[in-house]
């Protein structure tokens, strides 16, 4: 029991000390990719050190909703990385919640955000937030649809045994449908974490924000939390995509090497977003269905390939 | 024992009914005697019904006829349904006491008291009837008095119309529930229940009754496309009443088609199946569409009501193939599901229902665009409203999530089936649940948002004032009960284990430490865990932030608007604003049209105003109610050349039938 | 076949990658990247005919394999590559049936041709996987033709109804005899090339390769 508790005491720290880092080397790529020298790649703590140390402005409009969204939203996001496994496949609050439940898990944090966005009465906040609202309504189903292709596919929603299955399957698990349910993944991964093609995280123009939209009127302490919290979600869909269709070495060689092979999984992934983002343009807002219909329907197909194989 | 509760719960209903008429000169008295006979009674409701479930059945005949027999049967499913009405009739019953005041002086409080209680023990009746004539009766009795607390506002032309599309669209119903209970009737040779269960029924006359029943009791529960009245009857209704018609009155449509697919017709066939499975998805997606667009609340809650039938309908759609497919275990599952969120929108959709009933109590308006702020003015109401939201938002750990994961588990156990059909159909089902979850989610943080959150829009909303006691304390009672449904559902799920099994099967599932609840699939969820977890989690960055500074007052200024001057509510983001992006993109669907009128003054170069419109379509009533009606009109325009205002006429079409029918008579009888 | 479980496994996920170049045509609005999906579709079914000779052993499937990677891989996405820079189209794909809407389409034509070959019976995974890729794509190929109005979308359109039809014939007999294959890449070829003066004859005539032009030759 005790052990249980340190293990998962670990993987909070593990998540939010890692967090920054995986911004950082996204950056960091990017700027390679654009010939300019870029931050270093500890940038993000010494940014959220400085947020700490300033004060937060509050608008006089706001209710106690803008004070608690960044604690839920945070909560909420760490608590789905309980239920990731990260270093070992048998984590110890596994049974709280599946797939399904870190989903949600992530959505409460979503609604929480989008709820302070309206609660300064700023336009700018609202129309983040509907935004935000509105490409999680085109998330969803192709989430769920590729939840399930993995699900059936590993007869599971729970994330730890999805990861042993796959884990013992070996070059097996390369079938046509996890091919199709990865690149489905990718994109909703994508979509979910606001990165190029469906949103900036780098632009300050208001007309085109949606997840800086939201977070306008945070600054100071607030912000520094609201920004851990969007860099630990990055981490975790990351962490997601590793074990659901990378979940090799997680056991085997013990805790140390099982860290440094997902330092190497999720600095290769970041990588591979920092190449999306530079090699694609940003999306108008309503061309974002079209993408999200692609995933859909990679997903559906997915599916589709695993009835297929499997001779329905 | 059960005969004392059960006898108790009907005498305090029909007192209650009895002394709001008696003391209706006095407005005060008479809500007290109303209500407060219908909380004891709702009392009683819950006590009997949780002695059923978990003891034995209970049937209590009265001596009739051959043909017209009063009798009251209840079983396990029965008692459900009768707690989940007496649950929300104790907490709606207390919120009516503080909400009629509204009405005090304005008007017949007794009327609409004595109403209440008779509406309340029609439903009961409806889900313990023993037999079809009885039932029709009750049927009958609970559409006719909802239909008279439709049109309680009667003064309102808008409430006359919505009732005049309710009391049509009801009777339609009512008239293929005749139809399916013929067929049965005509095929057990009784009209009591119990015979229809065993009954022998050629396969195309099954068909027939289960179509029937299913065109019936859908128009009551709201399939879309029968729903069009929904919107239009609830938001007519006084709120206390619609967050029972809501709530509870379209449930008891679930409760028959339960009663007659799996009681009635046994095992069924797979395409029964299907077409709720489909029907199901259809109104959960199309409720919620036309939800997140409205901007009248009570409309709003309407339209997510059909959705979240919708949702029950899936459960139950699921729950039918399983069945259908030999394999009462995952029926039990898919069973469950549906009950759970059944029980579960009851509550929440009640809380809703009584929160827009505070916000017009103190604002005396449903229009959205008219709110803001009220989180400062009404605190209590506010947060109240708030557990509502997130229940029906499905967001962890309240009680739509969990109802919500298992309807996804049960779709996702049906690629056990290895039916390929059943694989495509469940996995486009939960695209579609998926899709309705996040557009829920959308409507009703737009709702919150806008209504409660930021500055005030207009002076209703400016000075709104919290609402008095009774009120908070029905509210407060669902509020606590959707937070432990959220979190304690494994208390809840083997009690309606225990009433699925006597339709399906065992849904064998096992229970973990924390709450922990497992199904067969080996899938698991702990929501009590997960609540700890956020809480304890949330101490984190608490922790930060008290660290770093040690206070947490923080400078207050003005909202930055990047730019702009001041900030004033007109400049806030608007609800139709917030749920444009998703008009845009279904445009299709929603076929928005808009109209700018400007007027000027002196020259066009000078414009005086500029009013900007924009409406959505209904597209069922556009399309297939509009066109039926107008085949109907005509029709009647063609019947109506018999109507020659002759009296002679008259009494030759009487001899003309009194002829025809004689020679039937005489050419029947060789 | 069997002798060779690896092989299989990269086929199916290579016939899967097929289907996804192809959702990567019905759903990019520029005519670039059709072209370039294309390609890729093209160099995608080049390795299963490569696959094929290696698990076969035999000579021809890898001349064929080879012709596929010249012809249909390189050649033709340069021709209209070519083409497309030489009149200066546009380079919006234009469509009758939005992307959304095509995509869904594509879906359903998967799913129908699924139970199509399932009717038919026949049994391994492997055959059955690629004969419904083949038929998807077949008639997915169809659907480009309909939907779409550019002149050039109508070639690839039937380009990709040609990479089904090879991929079901390699996929389950092993490919046609040489002398047919060679055949139908010649034809392919020439096609193309036909197709290719005609697009710049429409677009010297009508200043537009949109097809609906052609309405106005009726009589």
């Amino acid at each position: 029991m005790l052990t249980q508790i340190m293990l998962a005491i670990f993987q909070i720290l593990i998540i939010i000390a890692l967090a920054p880092l995986l911004s950082g080397i996204i950056k960091k790529v990017k700027a390679f990719f654009q010939i300019r020298k870029g931050p270093s790649i500890f940038q993000p703590y010494y940014d959220i050190a400085k947020l700490l140390r300033k004060d937060s402005v509050v608008s006089e409009n706001v209710s106690w909703i803008f004070y608690a969204s960044p604690l839920v939203s945070f909560a909420a996001i760490l608590t789905a990385g309980l239920l990731i496994p990260i270093f070992i496949s048998d984590i110890p609050f596994g049974f709280a919640g599946d797939l399904i439940a870190v989903v949600y898990l992530f959505a409460l944090a979503r609604f929480f955000t989008a709820l302070a966005s309206l609660d300064a009465g700023s336009s700018f906040g609202g129309m983040g937030g509907s935004r935000e609202m509105f490409v999680a309504s085109l998330v969803e189903p192709a989430m769920m649809l590729s939840i399930f292709a993995v699900a059936v596919y590993a007869g599971s929603t729970n994330l730890g045994s999805i990861s042993q299955t796959v884990s013992n399957l070996g070059i097996d698990a390369m079938s046509p449908s996890y091919l199709l349910a990865f690149v489905a993944f990718f994109i909703i991964a994508i979509a979910e974490t606001g990165r190029i093609p469906v949103d900036n995280p780098a632009t300050h123009l208001e007309l085109t924000m949606i997840h800086e939209a939201m977070i306008l009127e945070y600054s100071g302490k607030q912000l520094a939390i609201v920004e851990l919290a969007a860099m630990m979600k990055l981490l975790l869909v990351f962490s997601l995509l590793a074990s659901i269709f990378f979940p090799w070495g997680m056991d085997a060689a013990g805790i140390p090497a099982a860290l440094g092979i997902y330092l190497i999984k999720i600095a290769i992934l970041g990588v591979a977003m920092a190449v999306v983002e530079t090699s694609t343009a940003k999306w108008r807002l309503f061309r974002l269905p079209e993408l999200m219909s692609i995933s859909l329907m990679l997903s559906f197909l997915a599916l589709i390939s695993f009835i297929i194989v499997k001779g329905g | 024992m059960d005969y004392n509760l059960f006898s108790g719960l009907v005498i305090f209903y029909l007192i209650g009914a009895a002394s709001s008429i008696i003391f209706n000169k006095k407005d005060r008295l008479s809500s007290y005697a109303a209500f407060l006979n219908a909380a004891v009674g709702s009392v009683f409701g819950i006590l009997f019904s949780i002695s059923i479930i978990s003891g034995e059945s209970f049937n209590f005949e009265i001596q009739g006829t051959s043909f017209l027999n009063f009798g009251f049967f209840v079983d396990r499913l029965s008692a459900f349904f009768i707690l989940v009405i007496s649950i929300a009739t104790l907490a709606v019953s207390i919120y009516s006491t503080g909400y009629v005041k509204e009405y005090f002086g304005k008007k017949n409080i007794g009327y609409l008291g004595f109403l209440y209680n008779i509406f309340i023990l029609s439903m009961i009746m409806v889900v313990s009837a023993n037999n079809a004539v009885m039932f029709l009766i009750v049927w009958e009795m609970m559409s006719l008095i909802s239909y008279f607390l439709v049109i309680y506002e009667h003064e309102k032309p808008e409430v006359r119309k919505a009732g005049f599309i309710y009391i049509v669209m009801t009777h339609i119903g009512t008239g293929f529930i005749l139809l399916s209970f013929l067929i049965l009737a005509g095929a057990s040779g009784s009209f009591s229940f119990e015979s229809f269960s065993g009954a022998a029924i050629p396969p195309l006359l099954k068909d027939l009754v289960f179509l029937f029943a299913l065109i019936g009791f859908g128009a009551k529960a709201g399939i879309v496309p029968l729903h069009i009245w929904l919107p239009y009857a609830h938001p007519a209704a006084p709120s206390n009443v619609s967050a029972l018609m809501s709530g509870v009155m379209i449930k008891t449509a679930i409760y028959m088609l339960i009663r007659v697919f799996f009681d009635f017709l046994g095992s069924g066939v797979m395409w029964w199946g299907f077409l709720v499975l489909a029907l199901g998805a259809i109104s959960a997606l199309a409720g919620i569409m036309y939800a997140v667009v409205e901007s009248d609340i009570k409309r709003m809650l309407a339209f997510s009501s059909i959705e979240n039938m919708g949702i029950i309908l899936l459960g139950l759609g699921a729950s039918m193939i399983f069945f259908a497919a030999g394999n009462p275990g995952l029926s039990a599952i898919a069973a469950v599901a549906s009950l759970y969120h059944l029980l579960n929108h009851s509550v929440f959709k009640g809380l809703l229902f009584m929160g827009a009933g505070s916000i017009i109590f103190s604002t005396h308006t449903k229009n959205l665009e008219k709110l803001g702020g009220l989180i400062r003015k009404m605190p209590v109401s506010s947060v109240l409203f708030f557990t509502g939201v997130l229940s029906i938002s499905a967001l962890p750990p309240f009680s739509g999530f969990v109802s919500e994961w298992m309807t996804l588990q049960s779709l996702l156990l049906g690629f056990s089936l290895n039916d390929t059909f059943v694989m495509i159909a469940f996995s486009i089902s939960a695209a579609v649940l998926a899709l309705t979850g996040a557009l829920a989610a959308l409507c009703f943080l737009k709702t919150f948002g806008i209504g409660f959150l930021a500055l005030p829009r207009s002076q209703q909303a400016e000075h709104a004032k919290e609402v008095n006691s009774p009120m908070l304390l029905g509210m407060g009672l669902f509020a606590v009960l959707s937070i432990l449904f959220g979190v304690l559902p494994v208390f809840i799920i083997p009690f309606l284990d225990r009433i699925v099994q006597t339709f399906t099967g065992d849904g064998s599932f096992s229970y973990g430490y924390f709450g922990t609840i497992t199904l067969s699939g080996g899938n698991s969820m702990s929501t009590p865990a997960l609540l700890i977890l956020i809480l304890m989690l949330a101490l984190l960055p608490l922790m930060i932030l008290l660290l770093y500074n040690g206070k947490m007052r923080s400078p207050v200024y003005e909202t930055w608007g990047c730019g702009q001057p001041v900030s004033t509510a007109r400049n806030e983001y608007t609800g139709t604003a917030f749920s444009k992006p998703v008009q845009m993109w279904l445009g299709s669907f929603y076929k928005p049209g808009r109209e700018i009128t400007t007027t000027y003054s002196v020259s066009p170069f000078f414009r005086e105003s500029i009013r900007f419109g924009s409406r959505t379509e209904q597209i069922f009533e556009r399309y297939l109610y509009a066109p039926a009606v107008k085949h109907v009109l005509e029709g009647s325009r063609k019947v109506k050349l018999i109507q020659t205002g002759s009296i002679h006429a008259y009494l030759a079409y009487i001899f003309v039938t009194l002829v025809i029918l004689f020679m039937f008579v005489i050419l029947g009888g060789r | 076949m069997s002798e060779l479980i690896l092989g299989s496994r990269m086929m199916q996920l290579i016939i899967a990658l097929i289907l996804v170049s192809t959702f990567l045509i019905l759903g990019s609005t520029r005519l670039y990247s059709c072209v370039r999906a294309f390609g890729i579709q093209s160099f995608l079914l080049a390795c299963v005919a490569g696959i094929v000779a290696f698990s076969t052993g035999k000579f021809d499937i890898y001349i064929v394999a080879l012709l596929t990677l010249v012809i249909k891989a390189a050649l033709i996405p340069y021709i209209f590559i070519y083409i497309i820079r030489e009149i200066k189209v546009k380079r919006e794909v234009e469509l009758y049936v939005s992307v959304p809407s095509s995509i869904m389409i594509g879906g359903v034509l998967v799913v129908i041709s699924y139970y199509l070959i399932r009717s038919i019976n026949i049994m391994s995974e492997l055959s059955s996987l690629s004969l419904s890729a083949s038929m998807s794509l077949v008639s997915i190929g169809l659907f480009i033709m309909i939907s779409r109005k550019k002149a050039i979308m109508q070639m690839l359109g039937i380009l990709i109804m040609e990479n089904g039809l090879f991929l079901g014939a390699i996929s389950l007999t092993y490919g046609m005899p040489l002398l047919v294959e060679l055949g139908i890449f010649f034809d392919v070829l020439i096609g193309v090339l036909i197709m290719g003066i005609l697009v710049f004859r429409i677009n010297r005539t009508f200043e537009s390769i949109d097809t609906d032009m052609l309405k106005t030759l009726i009589g």
